[in-house]
């Protein structure tokens, strides 16, 4: 019942004012708040304001008591998980009176690690429990509210943000979706077992119907896309090899670390390919993921020796071959790695093993991060991307960092990953910034239509790409991925995102920014 | 006292209690998620399990004999059952409604759901679907009521105490964490 | 004489029953159902929770005044029933002054209600 246009009876109670059009409204809210609202955005007749963090309170007071904006009636509040920027906050208001909405948007500082936001429970009473579930479920605490503890969705003593992108999945990790899978992933693992095909949704990561339109466009942003990715892999790769020494030192400690060290770098290198991890994923269960199964399901101090034992072999052997992924750039999406050990079976169990379980708040496999670095131990401790499990989901991340640094020179997708098996891992982490939807897309997208096509395969770092779960960046990105993945960067590249939950997640970027997981 | 759960009463006795204790059972209906509405179908005009003795609708645990679990039991909601179902008087019964609290259902992959409500209480019958038919649950219940009709309590106290475990340096092995805190 | 015990016999005979009926009941209960106390059986219900704050609910004092008025005009009514008994056998001329004595009865009683509703007493606080 969003009010978009103003109908003819809009002002049916005697002496109320007729809903203002989203223009009017950005501009009265524009006009109040000045530099604090950084940018206005309607989509589908729905205003979204941009605020500042500081100002975030002052501007719902504002729509409150304001007269001509008279927003007396709070909707919702959520978080959204922006990806490397941090978290959203964002509020939806309505009016009464006047019958018009708007929603406020926030991103809140701290990035990922500490996101902080001012709570408007003082202003709109129905915030409270709003603020309440997005603590429960991104972490995201709010400054002066009446009491965030205890835990109210989750149970009291819970560890972790159900929500964030970053979340491992446990079943996830132990066993990969067994059901249809999306259109882009299928194309890269065709001819794999799993689930029944589905119809393709039209011109997914082909240059036709809708999907041509965006592909222009997008590929100025897959330049801004891949420039931030770089920066994010650098920074992501020292902050890797930092984590990673102290990790392996505690894991080695702990048990056989080196084993699982190659889990984890295992689970890294599979993470690069969206289309990869599922196909490698799957491989692998007929062999290996079987016997493993068992431990990894329930993340024991005993279980993670025995499920690195076993994905030791194959990782081992895998993160010696060095990325073999990455070799193969100029192979077809969907290639399974070259190395013929499965891959992805063991490093995810492994990692699910080790520490795969969501520990603290929101950085999933902590321990996982802590194991990049290839520094240490060549066949990684790799971060394993957190989730390993997510490295199928989020193709993007890994193929988007790849590409990233595929056109530089440090990392031909092919020869680099040899020599960069070792330094790759560490530069993996890069992979993660870049939106994860991309990277089905650009999967699809053959090389041609994307420079960064190529880079994508050879995703040896991708331990990051967790965060886009394949499932969901599969299902709304379909339409999405017809463009160029850059259109997906597009959330970071530009100021302009839509009413937040389509197009965040793009951004995700779990703890490859390194310093994500806390512990 | 309690002497029925200790002796065997005699056969006519025994199917006379029985008897008694299978056709008047009173349901508290823990209804969690959709099963429950299958529950309430089952409990209204067309399908109606009170012909079968079975009063829906207990006020509370304590006048309960029967519990219906249906729905998805959360980590959350786990403690909450197994205190109610503490409270329900002796003797009692389970009846598992719906997949997921038989295994956690479509939900089994979930960071939050108790997967299968048998991790936490004793189930007599379990009825799949998702949900299950009203039909369905008349048939568990006429399964539990023909368990009921042969069930001989001294057996099945004696086969609940051999199950509890042994607590080194003594202590109640069935107390509830919160009413004994470590 | 009998007679006049026998009654009392009746009343004694009905009160025997009544207890013996309830005491059987719950002697049956005592030693024929199973007993199994463990766990939080005897806990405080509270939907599952665990119970919080004390199990003593205390009702406001002012609703004494309902207690109050409902002894006055039961009392009343107690007094009503044995005189409509005896009002119909009377004989014809008695029958005007009984009348006239519980109308007298009635009208002190039923003049307390105007004075309750001036002072307020009949409003739900």
């Amino acid at each position: 019942m969003t009010d978009t246009a103003v109908p003819a009876n809009a002002a049916s109670m005697p002496g109320a004012q007729p809903p203002l059009p989203p223009e009017a409204l950005a501009e009265q809210i524009r006009r109040a708040l000045e530099d604090d609202a950084l940018s206005t955005s309607i989509s589908y007749g729905l205003l979204t304001v941009d605020v500042a963090p500081a100002a975030f309170g002052r501007a719902a007071r504002l729509c409150k008591t304001s007269e001509a904006l008279a927003f007396d009636f709070f909707d919702f509040l959520c978080g959204v998980d922006a990806g490397e920027d941090g978290f959203f906050v964002v509020v939806h208001l309505y009016s009464t009176t006047r019958r018009h909405h708007v929603q406020l948007r926030m991103l809140a500082p701290g990035g990922r690690d500490e996101p902080v936001a001012p709570s408007i429970t003082s202003v709109y009473g129905g915030a409270n429990w709003s603020e309440r579930e997005a603590y429960d479920m991104y972490g995201i605490t709010f400054t002066d509210h009446p009491g965030l503890l205890p835990r109210m969705l989750t149970v009291e003593n819970f560890e972790g943000w159900p929500l964030r992108k970053d979340f491992l999945l446990m079943t996830r990790e132990v066993k990969p979706w067994p059901g249809a899978k999306e259109p882009e992933e299928r194309k890269d693992h065709a001819g794999e077992e799993g689930g029944p095909e589905r119809p393709a949704a039209t011109g997914v990561g082909d240059a036709s119907g809708p999907s041509t339109a965006g592909a222009g466009s997008g590929m100025d942003k897959a330049e801004a896309a891949k420039a931030k990715a770089e920066r994010a892999k650098a920074k992501a790769a020292e902050m890797r090899a930092k984590k990673a020494t102290e990790r392996a030192a505690a894991q080695q400690a702990a048990a056989g670390s080196s084993v699982e060290g190659e889990a984890a770098a295992a689970a890294a290198t599979t993470d690069q390919e969206p289309g990869r991890t599922e196909p490698d994923r799957t491989e692998p269960d007929s062999t290996e993921p079987d016997s493993t199964e068992p431990d990894s399901t329930e993340p024991d101090s005993t279980e993670p020796d025995g499920a690195a034992a076993i994905a030791d072999t194959d990782i081992a052997k895998d993160a010696a071959a060095g990325a073999v992924q990455g070799d193969v750039a100029a192979g077809a999406p969907g290639d399974s790695p070259t190395s013929d050990q499965p891959i992805d079976n063991p490093e995810h169990e492994a990692v699910a093993a080790e520490g795969g379980a969501p520990t603290a708040s929101g950085a999933p496999g902590v321990e996982a991060e802590g194991r990049h670095g290839g520094a240490e131990v060549q066949s990684g401790e790799r971060p394993a991307a957190d989730t390993p499990g997510m490295t199928s989901d989020r193709p993007g991340h890994a193929a988007e960092g790849l590409q990233a640094t595929a056109p530089a020179p440090q990392d031909g997708p092919g020869g680099a990953t040899a020599a960069a098996a070792k330094v790759t891992r560490t530069d993996e982490p890069g992979g993660a910034d870049v939106p994860v939807r991309p990277a089905p897309g650009s999967e699809n997208a053959p090389v041609a239509t994307d420079p960064q096509a190529p880079g994508q395969d050879s995703g040896t770092a991708t331990e990051v790409a967790q965060d886009a779960a394949p499932i969901d960046a599969g299902g709304t990105d379909a339409a999405d991925r017809s463009a160029a993945p850059d259109t997906r960067t597009d959330p970071e590249a530009s100021d302009s995102p839509e009413t937040g939950a389509g197009v965040q997640p793009d951004q995700r970027d779990l703890d490859r920014r390194a310093g994500e997981d806390k512990p | 006292m309690g002497l029925i759960d200790q002796v065997d009463p005699p056969q006519p006795l025994k199917f006379v209690l029985n008897w008694g204790r299978k056709y008047s059972l009173w349901v508290m209906n823990f209804g969690l998620a959709c099963c429950a509405i299958e529950f309430i179908a089952t409990s209204a005009a067309r399908h109606d399990f009170m012909r079968l003795g079975v009063i829906p609708f207990a006020h509370g645990p304590r006048q309960a004999d029967l519990m219906v679990v249906a729905g998805t039991l959360t980590d959350k909601m786990a403690p909450a059952i197994k205190r109610l179902y503490d409270q329900m008087p002796e003797p009692k019964y389970v009846i598992s409604f719906g997949s997921c609290s038989n295994c956690g259902g479509p939900y089994w992959d979930s960071y939050s759901v108790t997967k299968g409500v048998d991790q936490i209480l004793p189930i007599d019958v379990y009825v799949p679907g998702c949900p299950p038919r009203p039909e369905a649950l008349l048939e568990g219940i006429i399964k539990l009521q023909e368990m009921i009709g042969q069930e001989s309590l001294k057996d099945k106290y004696a086969a609940r105490e051999a199950r509890n475990p042994i607590v080194v340096g003594g202590g109640d092995p069935t107390r509830h964490p919160a009413d004994d805190p470590m | 004489m009998t007679d006049y015990y026998e009654a009392y016999g009746t009343v004694l005979a009905m009160i025997a029953a009544g207890v013996a009926l309830v005491a059987v009941a719950f002697a049956l209960s005592r030693f024929v159902a199973p007993s199994k106390v463990y766990g939080g059986k005897l806990s405080t219900y509270e939907c599952g929770l665990d119970p919080v704050g004390q199990g003593w609910s205390q009702t406001h004092i002012r609703y004494y005044l309902f207690a109050f008025m409902f002894v006055v005009f039961d009392v009343e009514t107690l007094f009503v029933f044995p005189w409509a008994v005896f009002l119909g056998g009377a004989p014809a001329e008695t029958q005007g002054f009984m009348l006239g004595t519980m109308l007298v009865f009635l009208f002190f009683v039923t003049i307390t209600l105007p004075y309750e509703y001036k002072k307020g007493v009949l409003k739900w606080v």
